[in-house]
């Protein structure tokens, strides 16, 4: 066992005998990951805040479900999943039209053109065109499918870790993570198109 | 094997983990298959652009640890508030002559009031709840208010750290007070508290209505205490023997506390965090090696993290 997963058990540990600063640690550690990985699934800097806080709370509630049979930072990833997509069905129950769905009643399915907020600092990192086309076909894969692609190429999960986090064989991770690439790609060609009307 | 079902391998055999009959016959399919090919291609060049996934910078936003504190604290609220034993400290570094500073980030939103400048009054405690000579820095009630329960006949000077004017004389008989200081100028206000007699003071910097843009800077412990409060909008207690010692500071990092550190420590001053408002004793303790104290130290609370109101 690694020194940092060690770190995480025993600060788990004393967070679940009630050591509050403990528990702090245990944010302050994880906190910037468990953000980057949140704003890459949502786009959204506080969005992705909310997603992170909710988590952390999910995690405080659960100290004491935690076995240590994976790593800590393999069941964040997953509480940061589930965050995430519950707060996607929430927001599809209110049926709030999204800006960056579809529309179905243009010809040829034409993405709606929304201006960049560039609001946030991340924002404006996203300067290289090929990125943004990138970051556009995300964003329009099923969240599901997002997550695996995000965790396994942006956070550099491995298999067998996305398996774990997401409670799936990892042969349907792999198979999953492989529809998802044709689909995005099949998005960028799409896209592609698009553009060079 | 169809395109459908060859389309099913790109993964694997782009990794190099399709097992070596599949794989022959992927290759065979493709060299046969013009249309497969060049859906591979575009499959490869898509895992290509996918690597760029991982380089993008992402900076975590000032807000987020006190989003997260306060949802933890809705379900555990803290118990205690950060509470500095400065007596302890200046003797174990006062009396060596030695300057000493502990910078803590108290995380909470100050409340203006109506007056442009100015301390809130001095509230003689109902109760004493303040341990004797020792400061405790209340964040509870929307603005910062100082407690303070000498040992004896003293007076409390509460002076403006900018100008050096003197806003308040107060003489103290052993009893509490609690002094609650505002701003609500444009730029950070900084109070300076002196206990007459004493060696040592403490500063306050209470963040203004306008959050400052500079990322860095130099100047001495005072300026840094205002600088952090101006750019992370919290309110900075420090409690220095020797405020005037020069610092540099960088703004990159999202926790103030972490960069309060970095700029003390740079000057030969150690930071530790304090749980519980108790020093570590560890902090105290003298330079194994030289057998005396370290030049200067400095203690960083470890409360919530600062709540950031305009960004």
């Amino acid at each position: 066992m690694g020194d940092l997963q060690q770190e995480d058990e025993l600060l788990v540990q004393r967070a679940r005998d009630g050591d509050r600063s403990a528990f702090d640690a245990l944010v302050r550690k994880h906190e910037h990951r468990a953000f980057q990985f949140a704003f890459r699934l949502s786009r959204n800097s506080d969005e992705a805040a909310d997603i992170v806080a909710e988590a952390f709370l999910r995690v405080y509630n659960a100290l004491g479900n935690f076995k240590g049979q994976s790593t800590f930072t393999t069941w964040l990833y997953r509480i940061l999943t589930n965050c995430f997509l519950d707060m996607r069905k929430r927001e599809k129950n209110k049926q709030t039209y999204s800006l960056d769905e579809v529309m179905p009643d243009s010809p040829g399915d034409l993405t709606r053109q929304v201006e960049d907020p560039s609001g946030t600092p991340q924002d404006r990192i996203e300067q290289n065109e090929r990125e943004r086309r990138l970051q556009r076909a995300l964003r329009r894969l099923p969240d599901y499918q997002r997550a695996m692609i995000v965790m396994y190429h942006a956070e550099g999960l491995s298999y067998e870790e996305i398996a774990e986090a997401l409670d799936l064989p990892v042969g349907t991770v792999k198979s999953r993570l492989n529809r998802a690439r044709l689909s995005l790609r099949e998005i960028l060609v799409r896209d592609e198109e698009l553009f060079r009307i | 094997m169809n395109h459908d079902k060859a389309r099913d391998f790109f993964s694997a055999y782009f990794e190099g983990d399709l097992e070596p009959g599949l794989r022959q016959s992927l290759q065979a399919k493709l060299a046969a298959d013009p249309v497969l090919q060049s859906d591979y291609s575009a499959f490869a060049e898509t895992m290509g652009e996918l690597g760029s996934l991982r380089t993008e910078e992402i900076e975590s936003p000032i807000y987020l640890s006190d989003r997260i504190a306060t949802r933890i604290d809705s379900v555990a609220p803290r118990k205690h508030a950060s509470v500095f034993n400065w007596r302890g400290w200046a003797t174990g570094f006062g009396l060596a002559g030695l300057a000493a500073a502990a910078i803590i980030g108290t995380g909470v939103s100050i409340a203006h009031r109506n007056s442009e400048y100015a301390m809130g009054g001095i509230t003689p405690a109902a109760s004493s709840s303040t341990p004797v000579d020792q400061f405790e820095f209340d964040t509870s009630s929307n603005s910062v208010t100082v407690s303070y329960l000498p040992n004896g006949a003293k007076t409390l000077v509460v002076a403006s750290g900018t100008s050096g004017t003197e806003l308040r004389r107060i003489p103290l008989d052993a009893s509490q007070v609690k002094v609650p200081l505002v701003n609500k100028l444009p730029n950070p206000a900084v109070f300076e508290l002196t206990v007459v007699g004493e060696p040592l003071h403490a500063l306050i910097a209470i963040p203004g209505t306008v959050r400052a843009e500079t990322k860095a800077g130099n100047g001495t412990v005072k300026e840094l205490a205002a600088a952090l409060a101006g750019y992370y909008r919290v309110p900075v207690a420090v409690e220095a023997a020797d405020s005037t010692k020069a610092v540099t500071w960088n703004f990159e990092s999202a926790d103030p506390r972490e960069v309060a550190g970095d700029a003390l420590t740079s000057i030969g001053y150690s930071a530790d965090r304090r749980p519980n408002g108790a020093p570590r004793p560890s902090a105290f303790s003298p330079d194994a090696s030289s057998g005396s104290p370290p030049p200067c130290r400095a203690f960083l609370a470890d409360g919530r993290a600062p709540r950031r109101r305009s960004l």
